[in-house]
C-alpha cells in the first residue's frame, strides 16, 4: 500500500471541509483508516491461535497467490479475517474454524503433516482435489459425502472477500488510489451498431 | 438545536405552518410556504447532517469490518435497518436505532420498516428513480373496478410534476409511452452495449419500451449544483450534491428565506387541538436529547413525516371529540397500507458481449434501465388472472467474476476477465386493501414514551400472480436477447422491502370513504394536512417519491391561496 495514495484518497473522501480530524464525523474519526491497524509491526492474532493463523496464511496464499500482482499475503488476508471473524456470530465462527481445521486434518490424513508443512506441489495437488465439485451431470453421480469441497468453498469465500476488499485487491480491480470518477460513456457505437467487442476493443463482425 | 432565530425562543411564537419531517415532502413544503412569505417551523425528529460525514469516496478497506455481513456491533441495534441495501457500516447511524424505535407485527406478517431520522430523511439514501404516474394509475379503479380512483387526474398533477422535475433535475429520456408520461428531463445517462441490445430486442419482438432510468441525478450543472462525477455510491452522500437530497436543496432554500425555523431532535408525538374551534393549534413533541415534552403553535399543521409516521401521529392524537384519532371519522385512518411488491425477476449472462469490467476508479453509473409497464395497459394487454402491472429496473454490463471456479493464478485472471451480466427486477403494484393496516400498539412505546405502531400487511394473490408473470416474461425477454444461464425468481418479498410505504390516509372526495381531500387536508379538521405518501389512493408500480413531491407542491400552492384569501 502506497501511503501517499492512501492520504490522497482520504483527503478526497473527506472533502475540503473535513480536513480537521475532529470536525463532525461520527462513525469514523475523519481520515480513519482501519487498514493501518492491520499493518502494525507487532500484530498478533486476537481470535485465531498461532497454528490457525499459519494455516490460514498458507491456504490464502495458495488460493490467491502472488502472480504479476501481489497476493493474499501482502493483502494481509489472515489479519483481516482474524478481526472480522471475531465480530461474527458464534455459528459463523464455528463454521469458519471447522473448515480451516479440516485443511490440517485433511493434510494429515493424506500427507502425514500439517497444511503449512506441505510442499508447494503438495498444496496444489491437495487444493485441486477439493477445489472442484465432486459431481458431474453426465456421470449421474454426486459425492455428497466429500466434505473437502464444502470446506474449500467456505474458506475461498472468506479469503476472496478479504483479498478483494484490501488495498491490493482494489488495485487488482483498477483502483488507482482515487475514488471512482469520470463520465459514464456507455456504448459508444453508432446507433444500431452496438455489437459485442473483443478484448482489444475492435468491433466484432 | 434551533436555527434561524438564535435570539428568540422559537416555541413562543405562533407560526403560519408547522411542517413535520424534513425529507422529500417536508423539504418541499417548507420551501414552498416559506418562499411564499409564510412563517414556517420545520420539525425534524433526528439530528442535522453535514457533508463532512459523507463517505462516498472512502475505500472499503478503511472500514474496520469492510461492511462484511454479520460483523459489527451496529447490526445489533439495527437488525431491521440492516435489511436495507443502503444501510451499511459507512452510514448506519443515519438510520434509526431499532431498539429505540420499536414496532410490532403479527407473528406471521413480518414487515421491514426501513427509516431514517435525520435532516433530509431518506432523501440521503434514496434510489433516486423518479417516475410520473398516469391516468392508468390514478383512474385505475374505473378501468378495472378495483378500489377507488384518485380524486385528481394526471392533468391536475402534471403542472406540479413539471415544477418538481425542473427544480430537482431529473435525467432521462422521453419515450412517448402513455403508461409512463414523459417529463422535463436533463440529458439521459448512457446505456451500455448490452442494455442497448436488450432495448432493441425487446422493442422489436414485444413492442415494449426499455428506457434509461429516470433519475434525480444531474447529468449537467443545474440550479447551482454540479453534474454527477459518477463515483457510484450515492447512498453514502454526495460532496457535489449532484443527486437530490432535501438538506442541500429544498431545506436550504427554505432556511435562506429567513422565514423558516428548523428544529432538530423534535420527535412529534401529537397534534394539539382546540376543542372550541375543532382546529389544530400546534403539536407536542419530545426533545430527543433532553426528553422534555414541549409544544409549538401554528395556524396549520402539515405532516410530512413519512406515511406511517404521519398516520401514527394522527392515531396518537385522539381526544374526546376524535376518539379514534384525528381525521378518522371514516374509520379508514391507518387502512390501505401499500408497499410495492418486489422480489421477482430474472438474471443471466450475455456471452456475446466480452467487454472487460470498468475499473474501480473509473466512472460508475448509479442508475440502470427501466422497462415500462406493459400488462393491463390496454384491452390488448389485459391479463386474465391479475389486475394492474409491474415495471422492471435492471441493467447489463461487465462485472468482475468473483464467482469464478478454481483457485490460484487462473482464478485471479478469471476475476479480471469478468463476465457480462444482465438482470431485471420487478416492482409490482401493491393493491390497496383495508385489511392491510397500521394501528397503535397499546403495549409498546418508543424510547421517548410515544406509543408505537402495530403494522399488519401481506401481499395478496394478485401480487403473487403478477410476480409469476413478471418472472416468466423477464426470462422470455432475456432468452430472446441471447442470455445464457438464466435464473428466475417469482416469489413475493416481505412487505416493506421496496421502502415505498404508501396509503393509510388516502385522499378522496367523499369523507366517508377517504381521510383527506385532494389537497391532503383532513376532511375532519380544516387545518391539518398529510402531505406525504399517506395520501396515496393506489400505488401504481412506479417509484413514488416524485409523485409525493408533486402532490406536496400542489397542496402547498392551494394552501398559500387560502392564506392569501384569509381563509386561514
Amino acid at each position: 500500500m502506497n501511503r501517499r495514495e492512501l492520504l490522497r484518497n482520504s483527503l478526497l473522501a473527506m472533502g475540503v471541509l473535513a480536513v480537521n480530524p475532529r470536525a463532525g464525523a461520527r462513525i469514523f474519526a475523519a481520515g480513519e483508516d482501519a487498514f493501518v491497524e492491520l499493518e502494525r509491526a507487532n500484530w498478533t492474532p486476537g481470535f485465531l491461535n498461532a497454528q490457525q493463523n499459519e494455516t490460514l496464511t498458507a491456504l490464502s496464499d495458495v488460493i490467491i497467490p502472488a502472480t504479476d500482482t501481489p497476493g493474499a499475503k501482502v493483502a494481509l488476508v489472515n489479519r483481516f479475517l482474524d478481526l472480522v471473524i471475531a465480530a461474527e456470530p458464534a455459528t459463523v465462527q464455528k463454521d469458519f474454524l471447522d473448515s480451516l481445521e479440516w485443511f490440517d486434518t485433511g493434510a494429515q490424513e493424506r500427507y502425514k503433516t500439517t497444511f503449512v508443512n506441505l510442499t508447494a506441489e503438495e498444496k496444489l495437488d491437495f487444493l485441486n482435489l477439493v477445489a472442484w465439485p465432486h459431481t458431474h451431470p453426465r456421470w449421474r453421480v454426486t459425492e455428497k459425502g466429500f466434505a473437502g469441497h464444502d470446506h474449500f468453498m467456505v474458506m475461498k469465500r472468506w479469503i476472496v472477500s478479504a483479498f478483494y476488499s484490501s488495498p491490493v485487491g482494489l488495485k487488482e480491480q483498477g483502483w488507482d488510489g482515487w475514488a471512482a470518477r469520470g463520465t459514464f460513456t456507455g456504448c459508444e457505437h453508432e446507433p444500431d451498431e452496438h455489437k459485442a467487442e473483443d478484448k482489444t476493443g475492435d468491433r466484432a463482425e | 438545536m434551533f436555527f434561524s432565530f438564535p435570539f428568540e425562543d422559537p416555541l413562543t411564537r405562533t407560526y403560519d405552518a408547522i411542517v413535520v419531517g424534513s425529507g422529500a415532502t417536508g423539504g418541499w413544503a417548507a420551501k414552498r410556504l416559506a418562499e411564499a412569505g409564510l412563517e414556517v417551523a420545520l420539525l425534524e425528529a433526528g439530528r442535522n447532517v453535514s457533508p463532512r460525514e459523507f463517505t462516498e469516496h472512502k475505500p472499503v478497506f478503511q472500514l474496520k469490518h469492510r461492511n462484511v455481513a454479520g460483523a459489527g456491533d451496529w447490526r445489533k441495534t439495527r437488525p431491521v435497518q440492516a435489511q436495507c441495501y443502503a444501510c451499511t457500516e459507512y452510514n448506519y447511524d443515519w438510520f434509526v436505532d431499532d431498539l429505540e424505535n420499536p414496532y410490532s407485527t403479527p407473528a406471521d406478517k413480518p414487515f421491514s420498516w426501513q427509516r431514517m431520522r435525520i435532516v433530509g430523511g431518506r432523501t440521503l439514501c434514496w434510489g433516486r428513480q423518479s417516475y410520473r404516474l398516469s391516468d392508468l394509475d390514478l383512474k385505475a379503479a374505473s378501468l378495472d373496478g378495483y378500489g377507488q380512483d384518485w380524486p385528481i387526474s394526471y392533468q391536475d398533477l402534471a403542472p406540479f410534476y413539471d415544477i418538481a422535475e425542473e427544480y430537482v433535475g431529473i435525467s432521462g429520456a422521453a419515450e412517448g409511452n402513455a403508461a409512463l408520461p414523459d417529463g422535463h428531463f436533463l440529458p439521459p445517462m448512457k446505456m451500455t452495449c448490452g442494455e442497448l441490445h436488450f432495448r432493441d430486442v425487446v422493442a422489436k419482438n414485444y413492442g415494449r419500451t426499455v428506457t434509461i432510468g429516470r433519475s434525480a441525478i444531474l447529468t449537467e450543472a443545474h440550479n447551482d449544483r454540479s453534474a454527477c462525477h459518477y463515483c457510484g455510491t450515492c447512498e453514502r452522500g454526495c460532496i457535489s450534491t449532484s443527486y437530490f437530497s432535501s438538506p442541500f436543496t429544498t431545506v436550504k432554500d427554505a432556511l435562506k428565506t429567513g422565514k423558516c425555523t428548523l428544529l432538530t431532535n423534535a420527535v412529534v408525538a401529537t397534534v394539539d387541538m382546540d376543542p372550541a374551534t375543532n382546529l389544530a393549534r400546534g403539536v407536542t413533541f419530545v426533545d430527543g436529547k433532553t426528553r422534555q415534552t414541549k409544544s409549538i403553535r401554528a395556524k396549520t399543521v402539515i405532516l410530512c413525516a413519512q406515511a406511517l409516521e404521519s398516520t401514527r401521529i394522527l392515531l396518537n392524537s385522539s381526544s374526546s371529540s376524535h376518539t379514534a384519532g384525528l381525521g378518522n371519522s371514516s374509520g379508514l385512518l391507518g387502512r390501505g397500507l401499500m408497499d410495492h411488491s418486489t422480489g421477482a425477476g430474472a438474471a443471466g449472462e450475455l456471452p456475446e458481449f466480452t467487454n472487460v469490467p470498468d475499473p474501480y476508479s473509473g466512472p460508475h453509473r448509479a442508475n440502470g434501465i427501466y422497462l415500462i409497464r406493459y400488462r393491463n395497459t390496454s384491452k390488448a394487454t389485459r391479463q386474465p388472472n391479475f389486475i394492474r402491472g409491474y415495471g422492471f429496473q435492471g441493467g447489463a454490463g461487465a462485472v468482475f467474476n468473483f464467482q469464478a471456479d478454481g483457485f490460484g493464478a487462473a482464478y485471479k485472471q478469471a476475476v479480471k476477465t469478468g463476465k457480462y451480466e444482465i438482470s431485471l427486477g420487478a416492482f409490482g403494484e401493491s393493491l390497496a386493501r383495508d385489511d392491510n393496516f397500521i394501528s397503535i400498539d397499546p403495549n409498546l412505546k418508543d424510547t421517548w414514551g410515544i406509543p408505537a405502531l402495530h403494522i399488519s400487511m401481506t401481499h395478496g394473490e394478485n401480487e403473487r400472480l403478477l410476480h409469476e408473470d413478471a418472472a416468466a416474461t423477464a426470462a422470455e425477454m432475456l432468452d430472446a436477447a441471447g442470455a445464457k444461464n438464466i435464473e428466475i425468481r417469482s416469489a413475493v418479498g416481505e412487505p416493506g422491502m421496496a421502502i415505498h410505504e404508501l396509503g393509510t390516509a388516502r385522499m378522496g372526495n367523499d369523507p366517508k370513504t377517504s381521510v383527506t381531500d385532494q389537497y391532503c387536508q383532513l376532511h375532519d379538521v380544516k387545518n391539518i394536512f398529510a402531505m406525504d405518501g399517506a395520501c396515496f389512493v393506489s400505488s401504481g408500480c412506479q417509484n413514488p417519491t416524485l409523485t409525493m413531491m408533486a402532490i406536496t407542491v400542489r397542496a402547498c400552492d392551494h394552501l398559500i391561496d387560502r392564506f392569501k384569501k384569509h381563509e386561514i
